[in-house]
């Protein structure tokens, strides 16, 4: 069961003899609605959530179909594996760091497929982040994250840029982008993995490798104080 | 931070607007029990604010509802493949997985670090060039704003490989036993035996110029049809090209010709020209009249200040020179 939060949430509780503004929250609603019936919670917190998530999502995966779907899995895992039973968070927290995580996951994965093409079949790679939990540091690196894919996207050549959002972004097929822009199949496709290759360049970039170390460290100190009890 | 400040801060964070301090200062406050709700629940109310698409939350509330009613959940696309590897590892014996650990700690740092101490890096600042010899006794000009990385151990022991971004000028020596020299770039591997060229790498386009000897041309993603150069050819792989386009230049010298702090143009379009002007001084060169942007200028210019190159192509070719802070504007006078 959730660990029970206060009713309402403060907003600036940096200042503690300050008195914080008082936020109403709808998390108490939530709550509620998942002690008498955890489908209409789910279904709850869905109708509640999808759209900010999708759109959380989009600014890491830069397409529409594939936040849609990462939204969908956190979804669909909430209540296959009873998820909101485990919360200790708030809902919220919990479903943007488990978009989050899916995301990073995600991004991992489709720029570590050796080819562009998109017949080709992705090589596997293991996630980095498979639990919902984060410390303050992966929080803003996250934030750093997004920030540095939208500043790299728009960064692009024009034309480069102009035809990986429309196919990413607006879903057209290659075809109809080389009709609309007037060039060819071909230069579609050399402008899609330009702007992937530039994107790969830029996650190779050190924070990047500091998330990624970063859990190399946590698994380890993990084993070495399972080691040491 | 109070309230209202850390709500201003953290929007800039979400914004992209926030200051290094500022986001170390977030991380701090996020420490403390509670900050991290409130952090969510502003980062919900951001996206509330600045969403930049309407998805369709009633179909998919209602193929939600349905899914929990043992029905399939659709996806637009099949599902990323992810190794699975909690199940086997975590029943091994604990001190076996700690030393595993440790060690993949170890090799794993090494090798994300592998760019830095397996590398010698070298680097030109905007506004200069540097010659240096490799260990194989080739000798490389950088041009300025240029990146060449060169393995640390064992460069010269069988073919060598070298990783360029910017522009470089090379004169490969030949070895004894005909071991490969290959030029990385982004897009373009340059392979050779022995001879002297130059590639310029830079982010609109890779340019190959043959000075002597022959080289070959292989593109990562195509290595099954290598393109053969000759001598006083150039091969330009521009961005959103499918292939390489090469034709004979009449002043093959023009591409090295920072080696001798000169600018050198053949029949140069002005936009390459301020191209080059940018590639050099980082500084933006912009030339917004079409027809002047298309003239082609051809002659030599002494490259070593700014200001003495801007003045030589305004006398020169009759253009206005307009500075702003980090920028110049080439128009018609």
């Amino acid at each position: 069961m959730p660990q029970p939060l206060p009713d309402r949430l403060p907003v600036g509780a940096l200042a503690p003899d300050a008195p914080p503004p008082i936020m109403l929250d709808d998390e108490v609603l939530a709550r509620q609605l998942f002690q008498t019936d955890p489908s209409a919670g789910c279904a709850w917190l869905f109708r509640r959530y999808y759209r900010l998530l999708c759109n959380h999502a989009l600014r890491f995966v830069y397409s529409r179909e594939v936040a849609e779907d990462i939204v969908g899995e956190v979804f669909c895992a909430l209540w296959t594996d009873k998820g909101y039973e485990k919360i200790t968070t708030s809902y919220r927290a919990y479903l943007f760091m488990a978009v989050r995580n899916r995301s990073y996951n995600y991004l991992r994965w489709e720029l570590s497929r050796k080819n562009d093409s998109d017949e080709a079949l992705p090589d596997s790679v293991t996630p980095v982040f498979s639990s919902e939990t984060q410390t303050p540091a992966d929080m803003v690196q996250f934030d750093e994250l997004y920030q540095k894919i939208n500043e790299t996207i728009a960064d692009l050549p024009p034309q480069c840029r102009r035809t990986f959002l429309m196919s990413r972004f607006e879903q057209k097929p290659y075809r109809d982008i080389a009709a609309e822009m007037g060039i060819s199949v071909k230069a579609v496709e050399a402008n899609i993995s330009r702007a992937l290759n530039t994107l790969r360049h830029m996650l190779r970039s050190e924070f990047v490798m500091a998330l990624i170390v970063g859990q190399f460290i946590v698994f380890s100190l993990e084993s070495s104080v399972g080691f040491a009890s | 931070m109070n309230g209202p400040s850390i709500e201003r801060t953290l929007y800039d964070l979400f914004a992209g607007r926030a200051t290094p301090l500022q986001k170390k200062a977030v991380e701090d406050w996020l420490r403390t029990d509670g900050n991290m709700e409130v952090y969510y629940q502003l980062l919900a109310r951001f996206e509330a604010d600045h969403g930049q698409y309407e998805p369709d939350t009633q179909t998919a509330t209602a193929q939600y509802e349905q899914f929990m009613q043992g029905q399939p959940y659709p996806r637009h696309r099949p599902a990323p493949v992810f190794t699975v590897s909690e199940n086997s590892v975590w029943r091994q014996p604990r001190w076996l997985l700690s030393i595993a650990a440790s060690l993949l700690l170890v090799l794993g740092l090494g090798y994300l670090t592998r760019g830095r101490w397996a590398y010698d890096r070298y680097e030109t600042p905007y506004g200069q060039t540097k010659t240096l010899q490799l260990a194989d006794g080739s000798d490389v000009t950088l041009n300025a704003h240029s990146v060449l990385r060169v393995p640390r151990f064992g460069f010269g022991n069988g073919d060598r490989e070298v990783w360029l971004d910017g522009e470089g000028y090379f004169s490969v020596r030949h070895t004894t036993s005909d071991h490969k020299f290959t030029v990385h770039t982004i897009d373009l591997d340059v392979r050779v035996l022995g001879t002297k060229f130059n590639v310029s790498a830079r982010s609109r386009r890779t340019e190959v110029v043959l000075s002597e000897g022959s080289v070959q041309l292989v593109r990562p993603r195509q290595p099954a049809n290598p393109l053969l150069m000759k001598p006083g050819e150039q091969a330009t792989l521009a961005e959103g090209d499918t292939a390489i386009r090469r034709k004979v230049v009449t002043v093959p010298e023009a591409a090295g010709a920072y080696r001798q702090s000169r600018l050198v143009f053949a029949d140069t379009p002005l936009s390459q020209v301020a191209e080059r002007i940018q590639d050099f001084y980082g500084v933006r060169v912009i030339v917004p009249n079409r027809e002047l942007a298309r003239r082609e200028l051809t002659g030599t210019l002494p490259n070593n200040d700014l200001n003495v190159v801007l003045r030589t192509l305004s006398l020169s070719y009759n253009l206005a020179v307009e500075r702003q802070p980090g920028r110049v504007i080439l128009k018609p006078q």
